[in-house]
């Protein structure tokens, strides 16, 4: 990786600047507070972003509220440009906007996206996308801060993060993950001992249960043969059974018969009976019968006629009658309210004259005497209408009468018609009840005989009932033979079951066996040897590398001081000891030279040690140093150039405001800050010296 | 004539703050031994501080010291030795010497392959001096040393090693014979107790690591009285030294504690070395801030401790570690070499399946599942 360039837009004192990288060394000098760190600040934040726990207003200028870093660099001869922004909100700062360019092709992306882009051109492990680029703190770009702080830190965080970037902590993972797998295979196998517990009980269930087999073959041969002979057996029962019901049908069939015969027998009787009451009867009604007078008939007619006629003479007197009283009874209503009227009246209504009272009693007079022979008449009338009224009654009397004796008559007309014809009826019935008698004899003969013919056939039915019981038994037997038979197959068919069932068990226990076998000894080999193995590799590993690295840390300590006596290595914990003669001592007994020759020889040791170690990773001809010679004396100023010299990276970027560094490396950029900002200070430099 | 002979000082040398102090301690107590002893000068044949750039404090308080020399008006003559050298010239006895406290002696010329070595004259005494250097390379300069002839009392300072001192140990070293006649050879750089015809090493003013610590018990200078030359032997705090041997990193430290608490250790300088071979646990196992905290409380002057010679009992295997895509293969193969099994086929692909880590956002239950049917796939165990 080259960087070749940066921009800064309102990044801490630096408002707008470019600062170009050229081939080579590269010192950023200046003053304390210049600028100079900033740089390297922007670069790694260009590179990875904010990183965990830092904040974004600590790069933001303040009272500015958008800052922009875009850093040029080239990594295996890709252009890259990665840009990012950051913007104040409120009170926080956070990531604006980020993107990257890769020869040119510009993609904006995710602040993830844009790291895990970086750490695969980089050739960082993954693993780094997560967590906070210890990578790219231990090997290119330590703040000077943090410098003596990885020497101070407590053994066991150091150790850790060492193992971390030198991957070994992946060791720890295996030795955890192993327990895992352990545990499983552990299960597997309690399993797989319960799968195969009873394994040789089962093997020789399996020879008694094939030795079984014979054993039900030749029962149910047997049971076939007593089957066969049942099934004839009863058979022959069968047939002698159907012969026999042949005879009980034929008895029923008597019996029937029998049966049919009373029947008829009894309706022939009951007919016989009651024609002969029926004969009875007519001979009575021929014994009570009178005869039959026409004259009396005939006369009764003519009165009959003779009396509709008076009735209808004295009917139509009285209505006569009536209607005269009526109209005498109208006359006399119309009088008496004349009457009521004059004897009211005081003036004339027609010649409108005062009435007189004698002209009234005159007329009253007139009217009353009216009245009197109106009553009289009716009087009379009255007396006529009751005599009329009696001679009416009389006559309807004798109407009813007559009509009476004439419908007697007719009725003893109509039933002399009727007897003479049951006079021939009787003949009829005669013969017919002689007829009956004949039958009925008939029948009591043929009853008689039928009787003898069951009586006959009543014996089969006893032979019948005795060969039944015969087959209920043989039937019984039979299927005893059948359900013996069948429940031998069954067993038979489960005996083979169970064979089937045993092989197959058998042969799975057989194979759970081979299973346990093979994972027991895995088992063992894991929580042993291989164990031991990672353990082997992992202490293993890890000294050497602590060997390679406490070798290159006291090549540079040496380097880096000028007292021999003082001499450097690692602890097993990677803990710099210092070494006066063979007296260990404390770190804080060094002088702040000493100080920074130890952070800087471990530094340096451990960029080494990663190198070789990650050795795909592009950063490793890349080194930044951040103020390298804080409290150098002046010797030890001098020593700086042999180990510039001796670093032999590509790019070199060092921040010192140490002016005798000027002097050991190519390139300077020289930063100053002119009323709080920072810029390139272009005076009295040699920007590119040769 | 009475002079002391000084040497390997090396103030500021020691780290532990209070064997700094010590060692301070035992150059101060010197100083006042000079003056009590009215010597008319002082020596100190290299190696006064540590190194060319002391720490402030160092130099504080050693100006204090020198200052005491002056008002009692007793010279100091030094020379530079291998650790306050510096090829730059730039060192800070320059400081002294230039504020008057002290006078470098090492002054010579380079003449037809010769050095030739300049006296300083101080009263009837003719004083040279050569400075040592880093890594032995005054060894041969030095034997190319001619002294400016005098007739007075010489004294020559060197800061190296003789044969004679060092003897068969492959290392370099002055021939003595070789070395111009002087009446006096104050050396310094070897820490050690030697006085032979005139050749005198100072000894440290204190011991000056661990093992001198064992060895030497304290520090030492040397005066001249008339030709009398007596060895001062500066001894200020007791030494208890442990040698432990360890196998169990685990149980280590009860161990030493429990030894340890049975010693009279009060006020003492306290060693403890550690030696064997670990065959349980590991170095940093052993719980040294516990140790020093229970010994702090007995009231101990300073806690040292080494464990240069404990070691782990894992052999190593050799691997190329340049090829380090291929270090677990490497280590894989030689594990599978000596613990051959069927299953070992298995390895490479288990390592892959169970490596995982649980994302945070899987369930627990998810995660067993998949690392359960990716392992049964490996092994060939699936349903």
């Amino acid at each position: 990786m080259r960087i070749k360039k940066i921009n800064l837009k309102n990044i801490r004192s630096f408002e707008n600047q470019e600062v170009e990288f050229p081939d080579g060394s590269i010192l950023l000098a200046g003053d304390i507070g210049s600028g100079k760190t900033t740089i390297l600040l922007a670069i790694e934040y260009a590179l990875f972003g904010l990183q965990p726990g830092q904040k974004g207003s600590s790069l933001l200028r303040n009272n500015s509220d958008l800052g922009e870093v875009t850093l040029e660099l080239e990594v295996d001869g890709k252009e890259i440009i990665i840009e990012r922004k950051l913007r104040r909100s409120h009170k926080t700062v956070n990531n604006e906007y980020s993107a990257i360019s890769i020869n040119g092709e510009k993609s904006e992306s995710s602040i993830t996206e844009l790291k895990t882009k970086i750490l695969k051109l980089l050739g960082y492990p993954s693993e780094f996308i997560k967590k906070n680029n210890l990578l790219y703190r231990y090997t290119v770009y330590t703040p000077q801060e943090q410098m003596k702080q990885i020497i101070l830190e407590d053994s066991e965080i150091r150790l850790n993060i060492l193992r971390h970037i030198f991957g070994v902590d992946k060791y720890k993972n295996i030795r955890e993950n192993v327990q895992i797998l352990l545990t499983f295979l552990k299960e597997e196998s309690k399993v797989l001992q319960g799968e195969i517990r009873n394994i040789d009980e089962d093997k020789s269930t399996l020879q008694s249960v094939k030795a079984m087999i014979g054993i039900l073959e030749s029962k149910i041969k047997e049971k076939e043969l007593d089957l066969f002979k049942n099934i004839s057996e009863r058979k022959l029962i069968e047939q002698e059974n159907l012969e026999l019901e042949g005879k009980i049908k034929e008895k029923e069939k008597f019996e029937k018969e029998v049966e049919k015969t009373k029947i008829l027998l009894a309706a022939k009787k009951e007919s016989f009976s009651s024609t002969s009451k029926e004969i009875e009867e007519i001979t009575r009604n021929f014994s009570e019968i009178g005869a039959f007078n026409e004259i009396s008939y005939n006369e009764i007619i003519q009165n009959l006629e003779k009396v509709k006629t008076y009735l209808e003479k004295s009917n139509i007197k009285h209505i006569e009658l009536t209607s005269q009283i009526n109209y005498l009874k109208q006359n006399k209503m119309e009088n008496q309210t004349k009457k009521e009227r004059i004897f009211s009246i005081e003036i004339c209504p027609t010649c409108l004259q005062d009435v007189s009272h004698h002209h009234k009693s005159n007329i009253l007079n007139e009217t009353e005497k009216a009245i009197v022979n109106i009553n009289k008449n009716i009087d009379d009338l009255e007396k006529e209408k009751i005599s009329i009224g009696s001679i009416l009654e009389k006559e309807k009397l004798e109407r009813a009468n007559l009509e009476d004796k004439k419908t007697q008559y007719e009725i003893l007309k109509s039933k002399i018609q009727y007897l003479e014809k049951s006079k021939l009826k009787i003949q009829d019935l005669t013969k017919q009840k002689d007829n009956l008698g004949k039958d009925i004899t008939l029948l009591l003969t043929h009853i008689d005989n039928l009787k003898g013919q069951v009586l006959n056939f009543s014996k089969f039915s006893n032979l019948n009932k005795l060969k039944q019981e015969q087959l209920k038994k043989a039937f019984v037997n039979e299927k005893q033979s059948e359900i013996a038979i069948a429940e031998f197959k069954k067993e038979l068919e489960l005996t083979h079951k169970e064979i089937t069932n045993l092989d197959i068990l058998i042969n799975k226990k057989e194979k759970s066996k081979d299973k346990l076998a093979k994972i027991l000894d895995l088992n063992d080999w894991l929580s042993n040897q291989f164990i031991n193995l990672i353990s082997f590799v992992e202490k293993n590993v890890m000294m050497k590398l602590r060997l390679e690295f406490s070798n290159l840390f006291s090549n540079w300590f040496k380097m880096l001081v000028t007292e021999d006596s003082l001499q450097v290595h690692l602890d097993e914990n990677f803990t710099p000891l210092i070494l006066q003669g063979e007296t260990e001592m404390d770190y804080s007994f060094l002088s702040g030279g000493e100080r920074t020759a130890v952070a800087l020889a471990y530094r340096l040791a451990l960029n080494q040690t990663i190198n070789s170690l990650l050795s795909l990773i592009k950063t490793r001809d890349i080194v930044m140093l951040d103020e390298p010679t804080d409290g150098f004396s002046d010797a030890q100023l001098d020593k700086i150039r042999d180990v510039l010299r001796e670093l032999n990276v590509g790019q070199l970027i060092v921040v010192s405001h140490e002016p005798k560094i000027e002097s050991f490396i190519d390139n300077i950029v020289k930063l100053k800050k002119d009323s709080g900002i920072s810029q390139l200070d272009l005076t009295n430099v040699n920007y590119q010296k040769t | 004539m009475k002079f002391a002979h000084l040497g390997d000082c090396h103030l500021g040398g020691w780290r532990h703050p209070e064997l700094k102090e010590l060692n301070f301690k035992s150059f101060q107590i010197a100083i006042e031994k000079c003056i009590k002893e009215k010597v008319d000068f002082v020596l100190i044949a290299g190696d006064l501080f540590d190194s060319a750039y002391p720490p402030i404090d160092t130099l504080k308080e050693t100006f204090q010291e020198f200052r005491k020399l002056k008002e009692a008006n007793i010279p100091v003559f030094l020379i530079a030795g291998s650790h306050d050298y510096s090829v730059s010239g730039k060192t800070f006895l320059d400081v002294l010497e230039k504020a008057g406290f002290c006078k470098n002696v090492a002054i010579y010329e380079e003449k037809n392959g010769k050095i030739i070595l300049e006296p300083t004259i101080y009263k009837n005494i003719a004083i040279y001096g050569y400075p040592g250097k880093k890594s032995a390379l005054e060894v041969e300069e030095i034997e190319r040393i001619k002294l400016q002839d005098s007739p007075l009392f010489k004294i020559l300072m060197l800061h190296t090693a003789i044969r004679d001192a060092v003897g068969t140990l492959p290392i370099k070293a002055v021939n003595h014979h070789n070395l111009p006649k002087v009446n006096y050879l104050a050396l310094s750089h070897l820490h050690i107790n030697y006085n032979k015809e005139g050749r005198v090493y100072s000894g440290p003013i204190f011991p000056n690591n661990l093992s001198e610590l064992e060895e030497l018990k304290g520090g030492s200078f040397y005066i001249f009285d008339n030709g009398k030359i007596s060895r001062e032997e500066i001894k200020i705090k007791e030494l208890a030294v442990f040698n432990l041997e360890i196998k169990n990193a685990l149980t280590a430290t009860e161990y030493i504690i429990s030894i340890l608490e049975k010693e009279n250790i009060k006020d003492k300088i306290i060693i403890l070395k550690l030696y064997g071979i670990l065959e349980k646990g590991k170095s940093s196992d052993i719980d040294f801030p516990k140790i020093e905290s229970l010994l702090r409380t007995k009231g101990i002057f300073v806690f040292l401790k080494s464990t240069t010679k404990l070691f782990t009992a894992d052999s190593e295997i050799k691997v190329d570690f340049l090829n380090t895509g291929n270090l677990e293969n490497e280590i894989i193969k030689k594990y599978e070499e000596n613990n051959p099994n069927k299953f070992n086929d298995l390895v490479p692909q288990l390592i892959r399946v169970l490596q995982a880590d649980k994302p945070e956002d899987e369930k627990s239950s998810t995660f067993e599942d998949r690392i359960i049917s990716e392992s049964r796939r490996v092994i060939g165990y699936e349903n």
